[in-house]
């Protein structure tokens, strides 16, 4: 079947009626006075004679230009062919809480849909399709159906939810599943298409970006305590000024303003007087989507924590332990470990402990090190590596972890672990470049806040979702929104055949032929 | 109007004839019949501005009428000069009236008579018909000439040979068709009824220069000035080739009509003034 990918140029069918309009127009002659016709009028008759193909010439020159130009409409529209080998198609429909946002006359989520039914019905018969909701969980909605009538019902019954979309979660799922086919006397892989307001697609993935252009601010993250309020807005539009309020149990007592490029973050801190309870932040401009500019979070009064690190010259740990104001290091020996009383306690050069109990560890591993031929991984879904992509990470050697929850891998062996209570990292940090990246001190207080129960996840309210900590000055979210054309291409790439070029090639041949016939048949 | 340059230039030359001279008397060209005697010959009536010493008195007391005498050896001949006055020839006037007041003189200097015709045949915007000069001679006849062709108004109706057909009067002698030629009758035909009617031809053809070598371009509606006719024609530059070799043809057929009555034909297109193109012409088609 034959789809168009950009088919607002339907209008361009106005030239070949336009040509039609000049062939019926009588052509305007001029008037010239002559002695005599007398010579013209043998002329006329004698040029007749010797060219007896001039009516032919005009009888082919209209129908030649007529084929171009409808050619060169159609190349315009860029026709595809859809269909091909029935195979496997995955839809992945962002229900995040900003796909509420109206743009124009709907709402991102409807013309989410809308496109993913209109892809669904271009699909080949046959062909085997799934629905993923990705919402801050990710809903198998469909799963291998061959009828389209179930696809986009099931499409059309997906809503919106406050909260964010798991695409991460949802592209391994659809990865997941397309690989089931692996084994099965069929080809491996699914065409992965997502349908979303702000997805960096990877590479093999096709994107169908909404909501384009609108102005959309959120308050992504509120925490609060020990008389500050911190808080991180997101710009899903352009850039913009946004106007931020700080109430204290519900009243104003700050307001601030700040630019915030297209696709970034930004981060904020608020004063807040003795005694309050809860914080609430809000952003004053309306936007597309006004229920995520407002967030509210009780204030938690931070209670001073006290570290004991016995590993030997190891400042770099030292120092991301001090990041936290309310974290004290102590420098201590191995021998003295447990003499003075801490909340937690860290020793070893590798593998390195962290325990609530001195000395005492419940994890273990082989006396001989292995060398680490793969590179370092970090465990998905692990509340330590959350914010961390542990990306180019080389140890020489690392003691597989046996015991406790593991959060870093190097190929399946567990290189650091994690229980309730302690966590050891199963190799030494002088002998990698760990403590040289960027996401070792995130890693680090990930850690610790894990074992002295100050993880994220713990302080979050109902109405804010913090799920990503880092300094005010990063950016945490790109959106990128590749032109419609892009997306369509890639998606009719993937579907089918493009017959833009062929459509031009003919135009041009035909355009050829008209030149010919101008100008050799007279 | 012709400068008296070319007018003295012309004093040396005459019109030249092949034919028996009709008669007359006190032509300048030399008859048949030449005599070594002045030998009396025949009568005719006296014209203003012959030479009144040949007047016969004898015959006024008898007739109460001049009459001439004539001689053998010095017999006149007449000299008429057709003009093409239908309306094509507007945009050539000019030209053709020059022509017909050169030819005029070289009659007139050569002691012929001469007989104007302005050619037009009723139409639309004329209803006067041909229009004709009274027999003239003797040099001093050239200021009625060029005010006979002054007030001449070309605009008759197509209809060449029906013109000619209704000059009365034609005696031998010599006949010049001053004409573009742009006639649906064909000029063959004028030319073989004038010498049925014993004259001895000239055609003299007359273009303009836009006629030899149109620059026209585009989609034209051509109005024919002399019916009213129009044309619609794309001039590119196809149908201009085409034009110029139906030209060449045309020129080429009434070159070959003249050459097959042996008539003297020249063309003058505009292309050189006429007062330096003219004699040479004359001279080259055997005129003069």
């Amino acid at each position: 079947m034959m789809t168009f990918l950009a088919p607002g140029f339907a209008w361009a069918f106005l030239i070949p009626a336009a040509i039609v309009v000049l062939y019926l127009l009588r052509r305007r002659y001029t008037p010239r006075n002559v002695p005599s016709t007398f010579l013209w009028q043998r002329s006329v008759r004698d040029h007749a004679a010797n060219h007896p193909f001039q009516k032919l010439r005009r009888n082919l020159l209209l129908p030649l230009q007529l084929l171009a130009a409808v050619l060169l409409v159609f190349g315009l529209m860029r026709p595809s062919l859809t269909g091909g080998t029935a195979g496997r198609s995955v839809l992945v429909l962002d229900v995040s809480g900003s796909m509420m946002a109206r743009s124009g006359d709907k709402t991102r989520m409807e013309e989410a849909k809308e496109q993913a039914r209109q892809m669904v019905r271009n699909l080949p018969a046959g062909e085997r399709i799934t629905v993923l909701a990705a919402g801050d969980t990710v809903r198998r909605v469909v799963l291998d159906t061959q009828d389209k009538d179930v696809a986009e019902r099931a499409i059309s019954e997906l809503e919106p939810a406050m909260g964010g979309a798991d695409l991460a979660k949802a592209l391994k799922m659809a990865e997941a599943i397309g690989s089931e086919d692996a084994g099965e006397g069929r080809p491996a892989g699914a065409a992965v298409t997502v349908f979303s307001d702000s997805c960096l697609p990877p590479e093999g993935v096709s994107a169908v970006n909404v909501g384009r252009g609108e102005a959309n601010r959120a308050v992504v993250l509120l925490t609060a305590e020990d008389g500050k309020a911190y808080a991180r807005v997101a710009n899903y539009g352009p850039d913009c000024t946004v106007s931020l309020t700080c109430e204290a149990d519900g009243v104003l007592v700050q307001a601030k303003e700040m630019e915030i490029p297209e696709g970034e973050t930004a981060g904020v801190s608020f004063g807040l007087p003795a005694g309050t309870k809860t914080v609430a932040v809000a952003i004053r401009e309306a936007d597309a989507l006004p229920e995520d500019n407002r967030a509210q979070a009780p204030v938690t009064a931070r209670r001073s924590r006290r570290i004991v690190l016995a590993a030997d010259n190891n400042l770099f740990l030292e120092s991301a332990l001090k990041v936290r104001e309310d974290w004290t290091v102590v420098r201590a020996d191995e021998e003295s470990l447990g003499a003075a009383e801490a909340d937690l306690y860290i020793w070893g050069n590798g593998p390195v402990v962290f325990s609530r109990n001195p000395s005492v560890t419940a994890f273990s591993w082989p006396d001989q090190a292995k060398a680490a031929e793969l590179p370092l991984t970090p465990v998905d879904g692990s509340p330590v590596t959350a914010g961390v992509t542990m990306k180019d990470v080389a140890l020489r050697e690392y003691y597989p972890i046996s015991g406790g929850k593991a959060f870093l891998l190097v190929g399946e062996d567990p290189a650091a672990a994690l229980t309730e209570t302690e966590a050891v990292i199963g190799f030494d940090l002088h002998a990698s470049n760990l403590p040289l990246k960027y996401d070792f001190p995130i890693l680090v207080q990930n850690l610790a806040g894990a074992l002295l129960a100050d993880l994220p996840e713990d302080q979050g309210t109902e109405e804010t979702e913090a799920t990503i900590l880092m300094p005010a000055e990063e950016s945490d979210i790109r959106t990128v929104a590749p032109s419609v054309a892009a997306e369509g291409t890639a998606a009719a790439e993937a579907r089918g055949t493009d017959l833009t070029a062929w459509f031009l090639l003919g135009f041009l041949l035909l355009l050829l032929a008209e030149m010919g016939v101008s100008r050799f048949v007279c | 109007m012709l400068s008296d340059a070319f007018l003295s230039r012309l004093d040396s030359l005459s019109l030249a004839m092949r034919g028996r001279a009709a008669g007359g008397a006190g032509g300048v060209r030399r008859s048949r019949q030449l005599g070594s005697s002045a030998e009396f010959s025949d009568y005719r009536e006296y014209i203003p501005g012959d030479d009144i010493r040949r007047l016969d008195w004898n015959a006024l007391a008898r007739f109460d009428k001049l009459f001439l005498k004539l001689f053998m050896e010095e017999q006149e001949s007449m000299v008429t000069v057709l003009v093409d006055a239908s309306a094509s020839m507007a945009e050539k006037w000019t030209a053709a009236r020059d022509a017909a007041l050169a030819v005029s003189y070289l009659a007139l200097s050569g002691g012929d008579r001469l007989r104007l015709v302005l050619l037009k045949e009723k139409g639309q915007g004329n209803q006067e018909g041909n229009r004709e000069s009274p027999l003239l001679s003797g040099r001093q006849a050239f200021a009625r000439v060029n005010a006979f062709l002054e007030s001449g108004n070309p605009d008759g109706s197509e209809g060449l040979a029906a013109a000619v057909r209704k000059v009365r009067g034609l005696k031998k002698g010599l006949c010049f068709l001053i004409t573009d030629g742009y006639t649906e009758d064909a000029l063959a035909g004028v030319l073989d009824d004038l010498r049925y009617r014993r004259q001895e031809c000239g055609v003299i053809q007359v273009l303009s220069p836009f006629e030899a070598d149109p620059a026209l371009d585009g989609a034209l509606r051509l109005t024919d000035s002399e019916t009213g006719k129009t044309l619609d024609v794309l001039a590119d530059r196809s149908l201009l080739e085409q034009y110029r070799r139906t030209l060449d043809a045309f020129l080429a057929e009434i070159r070959e009509n003249c050459r097959r009555r042996e008539t003297p034909y020249l063309l003058l297109d505009g292309r050189e003034p006429l007062e330096q193109a003219l004699i040479p012409l004359l001279s080259r088609s055997g005129m003069i």
